[in-house]
């Protein structure tokens, strides 16, 4: 269970990066269903039927996966859930604690785009030449899935961007000792 | 600079990121990142960031996790732990310390449908801490059992650390989930020994009390949680007869819950959002640290670090069990300030290799990774689940005494470490027979 807190901020473009993420999340959370089902299909197919489903593991693996992991990024930045230590810098003082997250996100939106960037240029490698698993039944395209990381990635750097520029609130919940956003829930 | 002094100085620097509020999994990127590009040139360095998260990520044995805490989450948004709760109060009433025994079993039977502690300590501290105090018990206790009772959720099946640890460490997932079997029961059962004998010593820091309870709300209740065993031997049956692999399992194990639940309509449209919102963003926030762990690993592989440590442990040449209690220490150390998961995919890269060399049972030392790790969450000054039930317990109770409180329950968790440590098979006993 994460504890999150939600940005009050304004104005249209946060606005629209908010609706971006929803959307995001919504297709991760597709994502994530078409995972279980398609997962429990194949097994019942089996028992039942003795057939299994072509490309079961790859498309698990390589679509719902890479959509689920990548995809809620950049919510998990709006809503300040990712993982870090607060303990040192609890003695600073709430604005100072803020100048350091400003810091922490200008690095973070620079490595989301270098991070995208790079990821982009593997995308396109793969899609020049096609990239597919070989399956005993034929083959599963898998290039696809590898835009999925520089568009996660892109989506990340925005949210990072808004929040820098101060659109996403004042204080982004972010120093606030209420929020424990060190938690990884498990 | 020598690619092992390369290995300390990124070590070092990483400490420097994770204090001034850089995310985890960032820090560890970073450090890796620069650290091959010190060691061998920036075409490695893009190489990796090119390809390793993609292909980390793409693995069928961690579409387990998603769905695991999916299923966790369902059932923490339906209410189950609250009605949980409800039933062991009724079943274990007559015992000293009723209450605190009936947390103990909610958050033991919560864990088997949750692979995760703060969830269960967050219900918990909801119902049960109220209850308690109502009728008078210690504070301490009431509080630091609840948070105690959270950590059960990383042990018995299903635990996101351990198919995280199994994936690390290269051992079969499945098996690394039922090695948490019995160590999860043993810490319940001496958790609940605990309790009891000092209720029995002391009764006034559990006064026996006529519980107001309705039978109607007992019938809701058993209602409600009767499909959890059910869903609980499906899960974990499979795995164990062999019949499913642990992704399979975990499938079933988060459909199963999501059509009890509906048919129940103790499901909302808003839980389901909810639910999956917060499988998401722990999926994304877990596996951004796991794939900065990756890159630490393929860093510190470079640098030749953790070969150079084993060096040193094998011309020092301690005996296993010095070695093991030393790598408790440093768990526990760490622990106090870091989170679970954190702490587990930062330490794994050096000491995986050192216990490899001393051709330890791997899934036995996961078991006490695992079991660390949640220690640490009990530990001050930042131990998380005491954050939680804090939060939850708001003004009713001050930090220091919820320490005071857990503190008890640290005790027993040397007993349990102890046993765990003395006794391998404890941990590796179901493994032995699996299919």
């Amino acid at each position: 269970m994460q504890q999150t807190v939600e940005d009050q901020g304004n104005g249209v473009i946060w606005k629209v990066t908010k609706r971006l993420t929803d959307v995001f999340i919504l297709i991760a959370g597709a994502g994530l269903f078409l995972m279980m089902l398609h997962v429990v299909v194949d097994v019942l197919a089996r028992a039942l039927f003795r057939v299994a489903l072509p490309g079961t593991i790859e498309v698990v693996s390589s679509y719902y996966m890479v959509m689920a992991v990548f995809l809620p990024l950049a919510m998990v930045q709006r809503r300040h859930a990712h993982i870090m230590v607060s303990l040192f810098t609890e003695w600073m003082s709430p604005r100072a604690v803020h100048r350091l997250d400003t810091l922490v996100r200008i690095v973070f939106a620079l490595a989301a785009i270098g991070f995208a960037y790079v990821t982009a240029e593997a995308a396109f490698d793969k899609t020049i030449i096609q990239e597919r698993i070989v399956t005993p039944d034929g083959f599963v395209l898998v290039w696809v899935s590898r835009w999925l990381l520089p568009i996660s990635a892109v989506a990340l750097a925005i949210v990072l961007l808004c929040q820098i520029a101060g659109l996403g609130g004042a204080r982004g919940g972010q120093g606030d000792p209420e929020n424990h956003n060190e938690e990884s829930g498990a | 600079m020598s690619a092992m002094t390369i290995g300390i100085f990124g070590l070092a620097s990483l400490i420097v990121l994770l204090a001034v509020r850089i995310p985890v999994g960032l820090s560890l990127a970073l450090v890796s990142f620069f650290g091959v590009l010190a060691i061998r040139d920036t075409n490695a360095a893009i190489g990796m960031v090119k390809s390793m998260p993609y292909d980390f990520v793409a693995h069928w044995s961690l579409s387990a996790i998603p769905l695991f805490l999916l299923m966790g989450n369902i059932a923490f948004n339906t209410g189950i732990t609250e009605a949980l709760f409800i039933v062991m109060r009724r079943l274990v009433r007559k015992l000293p310390g009723g209450l605190v025994i009936a947390t103990n079993l909610a958050g033991a039977g919560f864990a088997a449908v949750s692979g995760s502690s703060m969830a269960t300590a967050a219900a918990l501290g909801r119902i049960a801490a109220p209850e308690m105090l109502k009728v008078g018990y210690q504070p301490a206790l009431a509080a630091g059992a609840i948070a105690a009772t959270g950590t059960l959720g990383a042990l018995i099946p299903p635990s996101i650390l351990m198919v995280l640890f199994a994936v690390f460490a290269q051992v079969s997932v499945g098996q690394m989930l039922i090695a948490g079997i019995l160590p999860g029961l043993l810490t319940l059962a001496v958790y609940v020994g605990m309790v009891s004998l000092r209720c029995w010593f002391d009764p006034s820091i559990a006064p026996r009390a006529e519980l107001d309870m309705p039978d109607a709300e007992y019938k809701a209740a058993a209602r409600r949680v009767w499909p959890l065993p059910l869903i609980s031997i499906l899960v974990l049956g499979g795995i164990y007869g062999g019949y499913f692999t642990s992704t399979e399992a975990a499938a079933f194990g988060a459909f199963f819950t999501l059509l009890v639940t509906m048919v129940q309509r103790s499901l909302t449209l808003k839980g389901l959002w909810n639910s999956v919102v917060e499988t998401l963003e722990s999926t994304a926030a877990i596996f951004f640290i796991a794939v900065g762990a990756m890159f630490l690993t393929r860093f510190l592989a470079l640098s030749g670090l953790p070969f150079h440590i084993s060096g040193w442990i094998d011309d020092w040449g301690p005996d296993p069990l010095t070695l093991v209690l030393l790598a408790c220490l440093v768990f526990l150390v760490l622990g106090m300030f870091l989170d679970a998961i954190g702490l587990m995919l930062l330490t794994l890269p050096v000491m995986l290799p050192i216990f490899r060399s001393y051709d330890m049972d791997i899934i036995w030392i996961g078991v006490l990774v695992v079991k660390l790790v949640e220690i640490g969450l009990m530990t001050p000054p930042v131990g998380l689940n005491v954050y939680v039930v804090k939060g939850v317990m708001g003004n009713t109770v001050t930090l220091g005494t919820l320490f005071r409180g857990v503190a008890w329950f640290l005790g027993a968790e040397i007993v349990i470490m102890a046993l765990l440590i003395a006794f391998p098979s404890i941990s590796t006993f179901l493994v032995t027979y699996m299919n």
